[in-house]
């Protein structure tokens, strides 16, 4: 493929913690990647110039946890059926992309559906994100009442825990999703909902996360109680999401682990709204939209140096990470800490090597063009003029 | 609230002359009075003009694959075909086939049943599609599944087992049973061919060949016929024609080698052969251009015309035949195969329209009761052709709008004659 060179109002920057605008210079791009900063001026005459001067461009944005295997319809419905499934993902896939998502990390779906859709994808089929698959999540056994079953696995024990993350890795797993506890009920307090839950031990997430590590992948959990959390943060999972149950007494142990967090805020605004709607138990909804991470814990964890990830976790044909955006910046976060949660953190959380959420040389030219200085103001995000997945303008 | 169709000349399928001057008066998208506008005058109800050329019923394709992709990478896949992908091409030939006029299809052999997914989105969403007649999996014998990546297909061994797959074939949402009657049980079939193009006319087939027997094929049609459903059967060679007649089954798919004592056996039983010409028409046509050994295009090129002089044969014999295109290749389009019937077969215009509407739904059962002709009782798929059909068969191509249920739901760009793109595979 011929290079090309984009041409932008500024190029925002957010490596090594600072805020730097490239101006005056194009990025200049070859087979969906990116080459570097150029001086307009010293650009050889055979390179195409993508006039993108009235946008202003930041990395594309990084979805670390979404569920691309049941997605509700904007009317609340649920698919009911296979076809269904992936008649509804295929409209989410083309929403998360214009949305300015690049990279969307799966939570898992129904018979491989999300490897099926990052396959179809790539070889534009359909237009969506890249998908990253994690096929079956795994939930302890006897979690059968669990109400998300989109394709769980259910595993007891570290021998069929090794089991199960071979065999996904050996389908096509790029990552391993673990529910760390799942409900025996939901209970209407959701105190209570918390308390009572079939919880992965340490042993048996040690081995998941041993065996992915080998295959090159991250652990991503879902974990509600404290208890869960205690135990992913010991096995060194690479991110925790929802995490109701975190305390100050974690972040210090989620530090030293490299564990990032993904606080899911957007989840209960969501589930709020359309979860009854869905058919999710009031139970689930009371203790999704109820119980979630207090403003100043998520500040406390942030000045702790824990990293901070973007994750919507909602099943809804109506939402993106965007909105996990803005509920974080309301919640206290820099509009450059969001974008950097959104962009290089949910980046390398993705996998051990890092291929996106960067402006850097052999990354993916995923990139995300807006009409205002995002650093100025999230608004801008609702302004995309422009989403680019490997080069490809989408 | 009615809506009153009105149109100059209408061709109802059964195969009677034209209608001048005739109205149709649809209710619930079925149609519930016809006949001349005159008897409608004063009607309260909504018009929809269609007076501005030739309506004919909706056409039918019985034969399709909509959610093949003919990509040999795909088709291959070590672990399995991609399911998203197949249903995304499904979409997508649902759409274009609609456009085409087919407003009924018979999609005869699905991966995974996924033609049943199809039909789910297609009819839960409410989408731009022909309705769907499905077959999901096909049925073959032990053995009759030629690749470990032949996900299309079930193996059984005996009546029992056939029996079996039937009812469960009937649970699982499928409307009829697709038999992959008789297969060729050699490794390269592009060698095969190659053997057989040596070979003087009327040697023996060198190929070695299993078959369902005539008591598995019977089982799964007295299952199937008990509850209103059919039984399709892909079959090629004499000897499977005759094996899968003689088992009861509805209609003869591809039927390439016929003699006359098939036709006997196809008046006897009164199956309808669905002849799929265009697939050979295709690859004869465009074979220098596709992606395949160039043996296939000459044995179909050598083998077509004693293929349309047998169809001819069964035609004037009384044989019904009923248009089906297994369009799997890219470019393939439904118009070919009715024009087919009347370039290359001979058959006049009117019989291939009835081919094209009426036969189909015939050999359909309880599945194609509502469609085919324009009739009292019957959905009002209807498509406004430009210009008159029975004029020049090609004016199939000029399609100004196509009537699902009463309701324009496709209005195609005009063509060059071509058509629109073809097959999304």
């Amino acid at each position: 493929m011929a290079k090309s060179a984009i041409l932008a109002a500024g190029f925002v920057d957010l490596s090594d913690g600072g805020i730097e605008y490239h101006t005056g210079e194009c990025l200049v791009i070859e087979d969906g990647r990116m080459v570097g900063f150029e001086a307009v001026g010293s650009l050889p005459a055979e390179v195409t110039v993508i006039d993108r001067s009235a946008d202003y461009c930041i990395p594309g944005l990084v979805d670390a946890g979404l569920l691309a295997g049941l997605i509700v319809s904007e009317d609340g419905k649920r698919p009911n059926r296979y076809g269904e499934s992936v008649w509804l993902a295929k409209q989410a896939a083309e929403l998360w992309v214009r949305g300015g998502t690049t990279s969307a990390a799966s939570m898992g779906a129904y018979d491989r559906m999300d490897l099926d859709l990052r396959a179809s994808i790539g070889e534009g089929r359909i237009n969506g994100p890249r998908v990253y698959p994690a096929l079956s999540p795994l939930v302890p056994a006897g979690a059968t009442n669990f109400h998300l079953l989109y394709g769980v696995r259910e595993v007891h024990g570290a021998d069929e825990a090794r089991r199960a993350v071979r065999e996904l890795i050996k389908q096509g797993a790029e990552r391993i999703v673990v529910y760390a506890d799942v409900p025996l009920e939901f209970h209407p307090d959701p105190a209570e909902t918390s308390r009572h839950r079939l919880t992965f031990s340490v042993d048996e997430l040690s081995e998941i996360t041993a065996q992915a590590k080998q295959a090159g992948c991250f652990v991503h959990a879902q974990a509600i109680s404290a208890a869960a959390i205690e135990n992913c943060i010991q096995a060194g999972v690479r991110s925790i999401g929802c995490a109701f149950g975190l305390s100050e007494a974690h972040l210090a142990g989620m530090v030293a682990a490299g564990t990032a967090l993904a606080p899911n805020l957007a989840l209960g605004a969501t589930i709020s709204e359309m979860g009854a709607a869905a058919g999710f138990s009031a139970g689930a909804i009371n203790m999704v939209s109820k119980q979630r991470i207090s403003p100043s814990l998520l500040m406390k964890a942030q000045a702790a140096g824990v990293e901070i990830i973007c994750a919507t976790n909602t099943a809804f044909l109506a939402g993106d990470v965007r909105r996990e955006c803005y509920e974080l910046h309301k919640a206290g976060m820099s509009t450059s800490d969001v974008l950097r949660a959104a962009t290089q953190n949910g980046a390398k959380a993705l996998k051990p090597y890092v291929e996106s959420g960067f402006f850097r040389s052999h990354y993916y030219a995923d990139l995300l063009f807006v009409k205002q200085n995002p650093i100025e103001g999230l608004q801008s995000l609702s302004e995309i003029s422009g989403v680019m997945l490997e080069g490809t303008l989408c | 609230m009615q809506t009153l169709i009105k149109t100059s000349k209408l061709i109802d399928g059964s195969g009677d002359a034209a209608r001048l001057g005739w109205s149709v008066v649809v209710e619930d998208g079925r149609v519930v009075e016809i006949g001349p506008t005159a008897q409608f005058e004063g009607i309260e109800a909504e018009v929809l003009d269609l007076t501005d050329g030739v309506v004919v019923p909706g056409f039918l394709d019985v034969h399709t694959h909509f959610c093949y992709i003919n990509e040999a990478g795909f088709q291959q896949s070590a672990l399995q075909p991609n399911k998203v992908a197949m249903l995304n091409a499904g979409l997508g030939n649902a759409a274009e086939w609609l456009h085409q006029g087919v407003t009924t299809t018979r999609l005869v052999g699905t991966p995974f049943d996924l033609d049943i997914e199809l039909r789910h989105v297609i009819e839960g969403r409410a989408l731009s599609a022909p309705r769907m007649v499905c077959a999901g999996r096909m049925m073959t014998m032990v053995g009759g599944r030629r690749t470990p990546w032949d996900f299309m297909k079930e193996e059984v061994n005996g009546v029992d087992e056939a029996r079996r797959f039937a009812r469960t074939h009937f649970q699982r949402g499928a409307d009829l049973v697709k038999l992959y009657c008789t297969t060729l049980l050699e490794a390269n079939v592009a060698d095969y061919l190659t053997r057989v193009l040596a070979m003087p006319d009327d040697a023996p087939d060198p190929g070695r060949w299993s078959s369902l027997t005539v008591g598995e094929i019977a089982a799964v049609c007295e299952e199937a016929h008990k509850i209103g459903r059919t039984v399709a059967a892909h079959v090629a060679p004499t000897f499977g024609i005759k094996i899968a007649l003689r088992g009861g089954v509805d209609t003869i798919e591809h039927g390439t080698e016929l003699d006359d004592e098939c036709i006997s056996l196809f008046l006897e039983t009164g199956a309808t052969l669905v002849p799929t010409l265009s697939v050979a028409y295709f690859q004869i046509a465009h074979g220098d251009h596709l992606d395949m050994p160039a043996v296939f295009t000459e044995f179909s090129r050598k083998r077509w015309d004693r293929q349309v002089e047998m169809l001819r044969r069964a035609f004037e014999a009384g044989v019904q035949i009923a248009t089906g295109t297994d369009a799997i290749i890219d470019g393939m389009q439904f118009y070919d195969e009715v024009e087919l019937l009347v370039t290359a077969v001979g058959l006049d215009p009117m019989s291939a329209l009835v081919a094209a509407t009426r036969n189909g739904a015939k050999a359909m059962g309880i599945a194609g009761e509502k469609v085919g002709t324009i009739e009292k009782g019957k959905y009002a798929d209807l498509v406004l052709l430009a210009a008159d059909p029975l004029e020049d068969i090609h004016n199939i191509r000029k399609i100004s709008a196509v009537v699902k249920s009463g309701r324009i739901v496709a209005r195609p760009p005009e063509t060059d004659g071509m058509g629109q793109k073809g097959h999304h595979g």
